[in-house]
């Protein structure tokens, strides 16, 4: 099988990375280009909404959000009974695998667009609402109470949370913006594969540094970091059928389930769960889960989508 | 390496194994669960059988009994 360049670029990172190659990015460009990511998938959204409005998109609303608050619900109970990790650090772990990773959604984007493979325009809308019901739930499963969310964390976390702000205001922007946004398509929609493959020979040279950073518990967090996803995919996989998805949404729908979040979610963990080892979280989903779905399972969930879809 | 360790990493490779078949049915064949599976199943078969002789070495009433064994 053909590597899709844009996952090459994963791979030469994780190789620099593993072999001492000194690849410095200047300071900050990791963040300027995963906004940019999330602006080109809103955007994206966005303008393909202003062409299909679909009536049953709050029904599927809910269902994609209920999936959010399932996913943790999933993951918990193997970190605490397998792992036998404190309640703290299993629903901090748990929130990473219930919320969803920006950066795997777009290699599957990627990836179903190189294969001329069509997917609903609406799925922004899900990545932004899978962001948050897993922290909540991974945060209740920590604390083991509901009273830590309150208002200021409702505020922090939901009415100003960086991503979910820029992929939302963008998916609004590219959808009552009308034919003005076009003039945005040369930057944000058409250097998208190449602004993805700088993201991810970045992503490879954090992956690789996480890789060689696993030593406690690093056959669990192995066999969780894989297992997770495949649990999570399989599910994606049939709520997109129930959801009567087309092919590319029934991949689509299971990489969401799949990946787990880096970004949002331990920026949020930082704030409300300051006891919890981020390293281990970080270790687990962005060194074996992100590694795992970009080579192995956004090609079979792809493969199965199409398959189901057929 | 506990025994609950031990046991997810045989479920995770079970997994691995059944999304291998799974890929060969639906056409897409994928190599890559089948050669994760067995890189875990050893590494995790090394590391639990190691655990057992380390532990075994340190228990007396093993060492005992393995010394009556050797000495009858």
């Amino acid at each position: 099988m053909i590597i899709d360049a844009v996952i090459a670029f994963f791979i030469l990172g994780i190789i620099c990375q593993l072999v001492g190659a000194k690849l410095a990015f200047p300071e900050g460009l990791y963040k300027t280009l995963s906004m940019f990511l999330m602006i080109a998938i809103g955007l994206k959204g966005g303008l393909a909404l202003q062409e299909h409005v679909d009536p049953a998109l709050i029904k599927m609303s809910f269902a994609v959000g209920a999936f959010g608050f399932i996913l943790p619900l999933i993951a918990f109970p193997i970190l605490r009974y397998f792992g036998q990790l404190d309640r703290i650090n299993a629903g901090a772990i748990a929130a990473h695998y219930g919320s969803v990773s920006v950066a795997t959604y777009a290699v599957a984007v990627a990836l179903l667009e190189a294969q001329n493979i069509a997917y609903e325009a609406y799925f922004p809308l899900f990545v932004v609402l899978l962001e948050m019901p897993a922290i909540v739930v991974g945060l209740i499963l920590a604390k083991g109470s509901i009273k830590i969310i309150n208002a200021e964390f409702i505020k922090k976390e939901l009415i100003a949370n960086q991503s979910l702000l820029l992929m939302m205001g963008s998916l609004l922007i590219g959808f009552i913006g009308g034919s003005s946004v076009e003039k945005l398509s040369p930057f944000f929609i058409e250097l998208f594969s190449g602004v993805l493959a700088l993201f991810l020979l970045k992503m490879g040279l954090i992956a690789g540094e996480q890789i060689s950073s696993l030593k406690k518990n690093s056959l669990f967090l192995i066999s969780f970091g894989i297992l997770m996803p495949m649990l999570g995919g399989l599910a994606g996989t049939g709520l997109g059928l129930a959801l009567g998805l087309s092919s590319g949404g029934i991949a689509l729908m299971a990489v969401l389930g799949a990946s787990a979040s880096y970004i949002a979610v331990p920026a949020a963990m930082k704030q409300s769960l300051p006891e919890a080892n981020a390293g281990m979280s970080i270790a687990a989903s962005l060194g074996i889960t992100f590694p795992f779905n970009v080579l192995i399972g956004v090609p079979f969930f792809i493969a199965l989508g199409g398959y189901l879809g057929a | 390496m506990t025994n609950k360790t031990f046991a997810l990493c045989v479920i995770t490779t079970s997994v691995l194994f059944i999304f291998y078949a799974m890929s060969y049915y639906i056409g897409h064949q994928q190599l890559s669960f089948a050669v994760v599976a067995s890189i875990l199943l050893s590494f995790s078969l090394i590391s639990f059988t190691r655990q057992r002789a380390k532990h075994a070495s340190n228990n007396p009433a093993f060492n005992k009994a393995c010394l009556n064994a050797v000495t009858k």
